[in-house]
C-alpha cells in the first residue's frame, strides 16, 4: 500500500513537471513576428530569408516583400533580414514568448566587390582610374 | 521497489525532456545526405510548381549543409547553386539586383564544388549556364563568354550523355547570336539529342540532380512556336505534360499562349 502511494505521488510530480515544460512551453507560447523589406527606394523585395541567427525559425518574403512567421523562442535572439546584394538587417529581441514583433525592414544595396571590377581587362580598369574616382562606381558604370 | 520507480521514472522525464534535442542532433549529424536529398527533391516539385517563395526557402535551408568541407557539401552546394540558378530565371520573381546576387551566389557554390570534386560533371553543366547568363554584356561577354564554353567543354569531356549538359547548351543556344555558334537550328538539335537522352538519365543515388526531362519539351516546344510550327509546339507542350502534369509554366503560360495564336 505504501509502495503504491509513493507511486501515485511520484507520477503526479512526474506530469506536473511535463506539464509544466511541454504544454506550457514551446507550443504554447509563441511570438508573431511580422513586416515587410524594401529597398532604400521604397521597392518591395521578395524572397527576402528573414530568420532568428542560429535557429531554422524563419521565412521567405512574398512577392510584395511582405511577411510573418511565429517562433517559439524565449529570451534574446537575433533576428535577420538578408537579400542577396544587398547588406543584411539585424536586431537583438528579447522574446518573452506572447509577443508581436512588427518590423519595416529597408536595406541598401551592396557595393559589388573588387573581384568583379578587376576582370574587366587592364585596359578597362585603366580607364576606370582616369575617369572614375572609385572602382565601384566604375564597375556599376561598366555593367550598364 | 521505491529505488527502482525512481529510477524509471528520472530516466522517463529525462528521455521525454530531451527527445527532440537528441533527435534533431541524430538527424544532423547521420542522416544529412537524406535531408539534402529530401530538400533536392522538395526543390524539384517547387520549380515545376514555379513557387519562387518554396525554391528561396528550400535554398536557405540548404545553405547550412555548404558550410562545412563534409562528405555530402558538394551535393549541398549543387542543390542550393540550381535553386538560385531557378530563382534568377524566374520571370518577375526577384528584383535585377537580386538577381545579380543569385547568380553569384550559385557561382560561387559551384566552383567551390568543383575545387572539391573536378570531376563534378552536373556541377560544369549548371556552371556553363551561370556563365553564360553573365555572359550577357559586352564587357562581361568578354569575361564569362570563353568561361562558359570551357565549362561546357570540360562537362562533354565528362559526361558526354548527360542529358543536362545539351538541354543547357540549347537553351542557351536559344539567345546566342548565329554569329557565335548559337542561334534556333542549333537549339533544335541540342534540345532532340538532350530529349533522346532523357529516357537513359538514371541518377545513381537520391543525392543525384534529375530534373530538366519534362523542361526539354517545353523548350522544344518553344523553338517550334519560333519557327512558326504551332502543331509540333502544341505536341511538345502536351507531351510535356504527360511527364509532368503539374507543370505550371506550361500548363498556365505557354500551351494557353499557344492557343490563343
Amino acid at each position: 500500500m505504501q509502495d503504491l502511494m509513493y507511486l501515485l505521488r511520484f507520477v503526479t510530480t512526474l506530469l506536473a513537471i511535463l506539464l509544466f515544460f511541454r504544454v506550457d512551453g514551446p507550443a504554447a507560447r509563441q511570438t508573431v513576428v511580422s513586416g515587410s523589406v524594401t529597398d532604400e527606394s521604397g521597392a518591395s523585395l521578395p524572397l527576402a530569408n528573414i530568420y532568428f541567427e542560429g535557429t531554422t525559425q524563419g521565412t521567405v518574403s512574398d512577392l510584395s516583400g511582405r511577411f510573418q512567421f511565429t517562433t517559439h523562442l524565449r529570451g534574446d535572439a537575433e533576428l535577420v533580414v538578408s537579400v542577396l546584394g544587398y547588406k543584411p538587417w539585424r536586431k537583438s529581441f528579447s522574446l518573452s514568448g506572447t509577443d508581436s514583433l512588427k518590423i519595416r525592414v529597408r536595406l541598401r544595396e551592396e557595393a559589388l566587390n573588387l573581384g568583379e571590377a578587376s576582370v574587366t581587362g587592364s585596359a578597362f580598369s585603366g580607364l576606370c582610374m582616369q575617369e572614375f574616382p572609385s572602382i565601384l562606381t566604375c564597375e556599376i558604370t561598366v555593367k550598364s | 521497489m521505491k529505488h527502482t520507480i525512481y529510477i524509471l521514472s528520472v530516466l522517463f522525464l529525462w528521455s521525454v525532456l530531451l527527445s527532440d534535442t537528441v533527435l534533431a542532433q541524430q538527424v544532423s549529424e547521420s542522416g544529412k545526405d537524406s535531408v539534402i536529398a529530401g530538400l533536392s527533391s522538395q526543390l524539384r516539385d517547387a520549380v515545376l510548381a514555379g513557387d519562387s517563395e518554396n525554391i528561396a526557402s528550400l535554398a536557405y535551408q540548404l545553405e547550412p549543409f555548404t558550410k562545412k568541407d563534409e562528405q555530402f557539401t558538394s551535393y549541398a552546394q549543387y542543390h542550393a547553386a540550381h535553386a538560385y540558378y531557378r530563382l534568377a530565371t524566374i520571370p518577375g520573381a526577384a528584383t535585377e539586383k537580386q538577381i545579380d546576387g543569385f547568380l553569384n551566389k550559385a557561382q560561387d557554390h559551384l566552383e567551390s564544388a568543383i575545387d572539391s570534386d573536378p570531376e563534378f560533371a552536373e556541377a560544369h553543366i549548371l556552371l556553363s549556364s551561370i556563365y553564360g547568363m553573365k555572359a550577357a554584356g559586352f564587357i562581361s561577354g568578354m569575361k564569362y563568354g570563353p568561361r562558359a564554353q570551357s565549362a561546357t567543354e570540360k562537362a562533354r569531356s565528362l559526361a558526354p550523355d548527360n542529358p543536362r549538359l545539351h538541354l543547357i547548351e540549347g537553351i542557351g543556344n536559344i539567345y546566342k547570336p548565329k554569329m557565335f555558334g548559337g542561334g534556333i537550328d542549333r537549339a533544335l538539335e541540342s534540345i532532340e539529342k538532350a530529349i533522346a537522352l532523357y529516357p537513359d538519365d538514371s541518377p545513381s543515388s537520391p543525392l543525384d540532380p534529375d530534373w530538366g526531362h519534362a523542361e526539354a519539351y517545353a523548350w522544344l516546344g518553344q523553338i517550334h512556336e519560333m519557327n512558326g510550327d504551332s502543331k509540333k509546339a502544341r505536341d511538345a507542350f502536351i507531351k510535356a505534360l504527360e511527364i509532368e502534369p503539374e507543370y505550371q509554366w506550361v500548363k498556365y503560360e505557354l500551351l494557353p499562349a499557344l492557343e490563343t495564336k
